[in-house]
């Protein structure tokens, strides 16, 4: 007699443990929230924790570009080195506004050739996304026109980021949900091949 | 007698012609930029694929035959955990014959995790062989725009923005955010080769084994994506 078979339709479920501004880390973001795969291989019910990024950091942002002299566009994003501007103008202000992934339930899969020489997860649907429109760092209702249902499309991917016993930790975050090199292999491993699974990100104080 | 302000001219002109010949011994002069009539006008991110140690000439013409104004380094790879190739990114924003027009390349310290490499930031031209983008978009089209046929499609729905589909392809013309990409066959593995359908139109005129398709989307960051509309998006065009 053939045991039951063990599926293993995995959970993901992501805490922001709290809200990190867009700024911290001179922009390159922190690993300070936690993504826990629920019902890992073996079938074992358990939750496992990974630290995580679910921010993007302000390397990305339009506003931390070089201006004359080579100071910033803006004044508050001294200290941080573009990398590439990335967002969408949210405010129609005429500067692209980072965005980071709203709260709530989402459904990923398996990105069928990865992402970064290693295994990802992207979006089935397209994903609502929240935008700091007034620049601050923060994610607040502050921010006007900060709810985006449209512009993220299917782009914030769950993928590795930056280590996080580098020199120098970045997390490699415009908005996707990224989990350190070195924790990368063991999240893979306790995710298995999953079908398209739930991912519960919750923002908590 | 001649004119006092021929005189000057020609003056000027010597001096000018003299200049110039200065610079082309100890200084590169500056690079053509894309304005003949048949030149190409675009603006994205694309990242340099070149395998010599020595790296990549920036030229200040299109073609061989341009000075070299500097180099761009070799894509490195093997990097970090998961063995990544990282390449120098450049903004493209012209066309010519194959050659392309970039600008403010840079190394990416992000990924590498040690000390940005020197590179030749100034404007210039490399070849279109040289350089690759990674494109968000689920489908290859025949000419850009959205309501250009779509030639080449993942079976399940997936995007031209794989490690392998960067790797395989090179650049051959561009128009505003749209990169056109030839890809050979032979450098796609065999199971992104099986889910990727490619129409006969793609492969027209082309040598065997190789395909042109039209990609937006392009997203000039390598370590992470750009925020981007669905294809079924009324705002895409």
């Amino acid at each position: 007699m053939s045991g039951r078979r063990v599926r293993e339709p995995l959970a993901g479920a992501a805490c922001r443990a709290r809200d990190t501004n867009a700024l911290a880390n001179k922009g390159r973001g922190v690993y300070d929230d936690w993504i826990a795969a629920l019902n890992g291989r073996g079938g074992l019910l358990g939750a496992h924790f990974f630290p995580a990024c679910t921010e993007p950091g302000a390397q990305y942002a339009a506003r931390s570009r070089p201006g004359a002299g080579g100071k910033p566009l803006d004044a508050r994003y001294a200290g941080v080195k573009l990398r590439k501007s990335e967002g969408f103008d949210a405010d129609q202000d005429g500067v692209a506004d980072i965005g980071r992934l709203a709260q709530g339930t989402h459904v990923f899969e398996e990105k069928p050739d990865g992402y970064l020489k290693a295994r990802a997860f992207s979006p089935v649907m397209v994903e609502t996304a929240e935008r700091d429109s007034d620049g601050d760092g923060w994610f607040t209702p502050a921010d006007r026109s900060r709810i985006d249902t449209r512009h993220a499309g299917k782009s914030m991917l769950i993928h590795h980021g930056g280590a996080m016993n580098a020199a120098t930790v970045n997390t490699w975050s415009a908005g996707c949900q990224t989990i350190p090199d070195d924790h990368y292999r063991a999240f893979l491993a306790l995710m298995g091949r999953p079908t398209p699974f739930p991912y519960v990100l919750v923002n908590t104080r | 007698m001649m004119p006092t302000r021929f005189l000057c001219s020609a003056a000027a002109l010597a001096v000018l012609v003299l200049c110039g010949c200065g610079a082309q011994a100890f200084a590169p002069a500056a690079a053509e930029r894309p304005a003949a009539a048949g030149d190409a006008r675009c603006a994205f991110g694309a990242f340099v694929q070149e395998d010599d140690p020595a790296g990549l000439n920036v030229r200040d013409a299109p073609g061989v035959s341009g000075a070299v104004l500097g180099t761009l380094p070799p894509t490195l790879h093997g990097v970090g955990e998961f063995k990544m190739d990282v390449r120098i990114e450049v903004e493209v924003s012209g066309a010519r014959g194959g050659w392309f027009h970039v600008a403010h390349a840079q190394d990416n310290d992000a990924l590498t995790g040690r000390p940005a490499r020197p590179v030749y930031e100034g404007e210039g031209w490399v070849s279109g062989r040289k350089l690759t983008v990674k494109s968000q978009a689920t489908a290859g089209r025949a000419a850009p725009g959205m309501k250009s046929e779509a030639l080449a499609r993942f079976d399940d729905g997936g995007a031209f923005d794989g490690d392998e589909m960067v790797a395989a392809g090179h650049l051959v013309g561009c128009q505003g955010g749209w990169a056109q990409v030839e890809f050979a066959d032979a450098a796609l593995p065999a199971p992104l080769r099986k889910r990727l359908t490619v129409k006969p139109a793609a492969r027209a005129g082309l040598p065997s084994g190789t395909f042109r398709i039209w990609l937006d989307q392009v997203c000039g960051v390598q370590e992470t994506t750009c925020d981007g509309l669905a294809d079924d998006d009324p705002g895409r065009h």
